[in-house]
């Protein structure tokens, strides 16, 4: 166990390091650069350049972008004068953190309750119903949901506020549907599939025999076993969460980590951009090994090599 | 004891015609996944209506030229902008009236915009009086287009890489898997926000992005298919008579796992064309004034309050095109896979 998750950690760093390489160099074969200001004069833009430490030779520039990554170190913003992307990264992170960890929870309970219901009552009404709204929440891209939401629930009738962050809960209850959304169809459709093979084997035939009732065959047997995949779709599940909020974020301006990304693409503000992406792989990483090591340690048929 | 013979009869031996009539056809594997498939009514209709549309996302480039959706009259803007949509039949909430917020009864804004008596608009026009219809029939295509080509890129680099993979075993496997797992540990929105930066926006680059991330899953599957595949006895027999792996793979591993490799295909297109609409919605997709669904949708949507439809019309129409793609695929599957549908 300890030998894998060293060697899991062994390639999480690796890739890390990879990632970082071919995002630096992307960067520099990027067209365009922040400092196309006509007002510059040569002086000046000579003076930016050594402030961002970009006259310095080519390797010398990686070597310091490696180290300061090593030491949580991003650079500076250009965009925003002097602000350090670490900084600019802590403070916009925990705003995605919350929504996402809310879309989350809301998203994998719906889909487990939908998913036992559809599975208990295989092949009628209700069934075929959440079949319906599972696949519809798979077929409609969250900003889509968004922006209905938005006309629906803000304009049409203004229940909820459509915009901002931080004033009030109320405010995170349609971006955190949007984003629910699609986890819940997701968990619904997988939950069932599972259910009905649990439902179907042999121990529940066993329980049957021994005249246990549907309920605690349901509760007992057949929900716990069929848990335990459900945790392996959770590890990318919440990293989608992330990337897939950096629309819902634009769309309800909330100042969270994915909308300062899509602000720093047409500024070309090339250290947020960079940052970003890292922080993104690093936490998609990490959750899908957290996954892994926590599927491994709940069900003991897994062994990990 | 001969009498005792006579009186049994050996039952159902009198004619062979008897004995050896079966019941039902004999079914190729393609015929047998076409009879299954028919019996799901929603893969059908889907398939219908994604035939019916690709039919007019090709025929609609006779009448529908994309320059003459991209095209305005700058005197006019006036007259024409945000008409909403008149289907000139009195139908409520469809004929060109449209209740501005906090007004209690509905305008005719073609009357008091002055459009010409003859001029209707049945979705409507966009803020600069371009007709919603025809940029939403050239987006549908550009949309399309993009999610088709990009389809067939994942489609070659996937099985090729899968087969490969697969076939050769050992550390090639190792290492090609590796790969995999590195490219797919990067979130796919970064490495296609990355190749749209790189390559500077566009239909191609789009292309390109979509198809750089969508072949993962692709291979990663076609792998797992082979690695059992190869060990068939049918591949057995056709090493043995000295087939060349080329020939094996071409004609008995990929016929073998068309299954798998349709059923993912129709995965991937609803992806692609979601992918699309959300680089668009960053900048980064199509170039103005050429439309697709995504960028329709994002331009129009700082209008939503006022004008609802600009947005909500090319939101409709990619939600029923991923929508029937993702039935139709869940139809492919059940209809390829038997033992994988609950019936």
């Amino acid at each position: 166990m300890w030998k894998y998750i060293l060697k899991r950690l062994v390639l999480l760093i690796f890739t890390l390091f990879l990632v970082i390489t071919v995002t630096f160099f992307l960067m520099q074969i990027m067209p365009g650069t922040p400092f196309n200001n006509p007002k510059l004069t040569p002086e000046a833009l000579a003076q930016l350049k050594t402030t961002y430490g970009l006259d310095l030779p080519l390797w010398q520039q990686y070597l310091n972008y490696l180290i300061g990554a090593a030491h949580g170190d991003f650079g500076t913003s250009f965009q925003y004068q002097n602000q350090p992307v670490s900084m600019l990264i802590g403070q916009r992170l925990p705003v995605s953190a919350q929504l996402g960890a809310q879309a989350l929870v809301v998203g994998v309970i719906a889909g487990l309750i939908m998913g036992a219901a559809s599975a208990r009552n295989k092949n009628n009404k209700i069934d075929g119903t959440l079949g319906v709204i599972s696949t519809l929440g798979i077929s409609i891209p969250s900003f889509i949901l968004g922006i209905v939401l938005v006309y629906v629930f803000g304009f049409k009738w203004p229940l909820f506020p459509v915009s901002g962050w931080g004033d009030s809960f109320s405010q995170t209850i349609l971006p955190t549907i949007a984003l629910a959304v699609s986890p819940a169809a997701v968990t619904t459709r997988f939950v069932r599939s599972e259910m009905i093979e649990s439902l179907g084997s042999d121990y529940v035939q066993l329980a049957k025999a021994k005249g246990l009732s549907a309920k605690e065959i349901v509760n007992q047997h057949a929900y716990r076993n069929s848990m335990i995949p459900v945790l392996t779709l959770i590890g990318p599940m919440a990293a989608g969460l992330l990337t897939g909020s950096t629309l819902i974020e634009q769309i309800f301006s909330i100042p969270g980590i994915g909308q300062q990304f899509v602000l720093s693409i047409p500024s070309k503000d090339f250290p947020v951009i960079m940052g970003t992406t890292i922080v993104y792989s690093a936490m998609l990483m990490v959750m899908i090994l957290i996954t892994d090591i926590l599927t491994a340690i709940i069900d003991p048929r897994v062994r990990l090599q | 004891m001969a009498a005792n013979t006579q009186d049994f009869v050996i039952v159902g031996a009198q004619s062979s015609e008897a004995n050896e009539h079966i019941s039902k056809p004999a079914l190729s594997f393609w015929q047998d996944a076409w009879r299954r498939l028919k019996l799901n009514k929603l893969a059908v209709i889907s398939m219908w209506f994604l035939v019916l549309i690709l039919a007019f996302a090709v025929l609609s480039n006779f009448f529908v030229p994309q320059k003459q959706a991209n095209a305005f009259n700058s005197d006019k803007v006036g007259v024409y902008k945000n008409l909403p949509p008149n289907s000139s039949l009195p139908i409520p909430g469809w004929n060109g009236k449209i209740k501005a917020p906090g007004d209690t009864t509905a305008t005719d804004v073609y009357e008091s915009q002055g459009v010409p008596e003859n001029k209707k608009f049945i979705l409507g026009t966009d803020n600069i009086g371009r007709s919603v219809a025809k940029r939403v029939t050239v987006g549908l295509r550009i949309s399309l287009l993009v999610a088709i080509v990009a389809t067939l890129i994942d489609l070659v680099v996937g099985v090729g890489y899968g087969v490969f993979s697969g076939w050769k075993g050992g550390w090639v496997d190792n290492v090609m898997q590796r790969i995999i797992e590195i490219l797919s540990s990067i979130p796919n929105l970064i490495i296609v926000t990355m190749l749209g930066l790189l390559l500077g926006g566009g239909v191609l680059s789009i292309i390109l992005a979509i198809a750089m991330t969508g072949w993962l899953g692709m291979a990663r599957q076609v792998r797992n298919m082979t690695l059992t595949l190869k060990e068939r006895d049918y591949v057995l027999a056709a090493k043995s008579l000295g087939e060349s792996s080329f020939k094996i793979a071409v004609k008995h591993l990929i016929p073998n796992m068309a299954g798998t490799i349709i059923v993912q295909i129709m995965m991937t297109v609803p992806t692609a064309i979601m992918f699309e609409a959300v680089l668009s919605a960053i900048n980064l997709g199509v170039k103005p004034p050429t439309a697709s669904l995504g960028s329709l949708i994002s331009d129009a949507q700082a209008m939503l309050q006022f004008y609802p439809y600009q947005v909500l019309i090319p939101s409709a129409v990619l939600v029923l095109v991923s929508l029937a793609f993702i039935l139709l695929g869940d139809g492919l599957r059940d209809a390829f896979d038997p033992r994988a549908s609950e019936d």
